[in-house]
């Protein structure tokens, strides 16, 4: 499996990634991007199995991001990971076709919770 | 009607760091924060753009609480105290800190708080002075797994 990680922080993209590892997905192959804009060249390229994005970024939010990718007819599973943790964000997320909203910070348990409904 | 949010108490920022960088955390409460030795502040607003909350932290706090969040190695973080002055990665890395630490206030999920403003370096020290005079305050010591203590204080709005 591929997993695209998109957040700006090349912090955040390494908590990801180790937290992956700890949730038990470190067999699976992981690629990055820093923004919306260079995400959806990776989508293009690479065809990940999933997204997990930051909602906050510079040139393209994860928000457009994701409608843009859900209009090209990809359904790629997409969930965000972010500070955000409104109601009005989830909602806002979900209307737009994510499976899920992972609230930083988050623990390898959060990880496998959001991951493995969508990955069964 | 305007409510000011909660200042978290001791544990529940303990949890919320230790959840965030895998190490352990551990905080109690602390005498006031000099602010002159503030080297790091944000400032978190609501939908309308009022200041609700302010986070600040001596050096000490703000170099440990970037370290942590890469485990930058302890020698850098003791660079940074030395000098009095956050180097580029432990820059980036509170930066990421301080915008997470919107969730640190129970009540910002219904709030909608964001981070509007983060100060680093000196300059923190005058703006955490002039942001804080009328706010209520509580200060804490924090104790993370491999670097030690430093402080930050937590300041809410009404």
């Amino acid at each position: 499996m591929k997993i695209l990680i998109v957040d700006d922080s090349k912090a955040m993209r390494m908590i990801v990634t180790r937290t992956l590892k700890l949730a038990g997905y470190d067999g699976h192959d992981t690629i990055e991007a820093s923004n919306g804009v260079e995400a959806l060249e990776k989508i293009e390229a690479e065809s990940p199995d999933v997204v997990l994005s930051d909602w906050n970024m510079p040139e393209m939010k994860g928000i457009e991001l994701l409608e843009k990718v859900r209009e090209s007819g990809n359904n790629v599973t997409f969930g965000f990971i972010t500070s955000e943790s409104s109601a009005e964000t989830k909602t806002l997320a979900k209307d737009a076709g994510a499976q899920f909203v992972l609230t930083k910070p988050f623990t390898a348990e959060n990880m496998q919770a959001v991951l493995e409904p969508v990955l069964a | 009607m305007t409510t000011t949010l909660q200042i978290p108490v001791a544990e529940e920022i303990g949890d919320f760091l230790s959840n965030l960088y895998g190490l352990q955390v551990s905080t109690k409460p602390a005498s006031p924060l000099d602010v002159e030795k503030a080297r790091a502040m944000a400032d978190y607003v609501d939908d309308q753009g009022n200041v609700k909350a302010v986070v600040a932290c001596d050096i000490s706090g703000a170099a440990k609480l970037g370290a942590a969040l890469t485990q930058i190695p302890v020698g850098g973080v003791e660079d940074s105290i030395d000098e009095d002055e956050l180097s580029n990665s432990l820059s980036e890395n509170l930066l990421e800190v301080f915008n997470i630490a919107v969730n640190v206030f129970r009540e910002s999920h219904s709030h909608r708080l964001v981070v509007n403003q983060i100060t680093l370096g000196s300059e923190a020290a005058k703006l955490t002075a002039e942001a804080t005079s009328s706010a209520e305050a509580t200060h804490y010591e924090l104790d993370i797994e491999r670097y030690g203590s430093g402080a930050i204080s937590f300041f809410t709005f009404s």
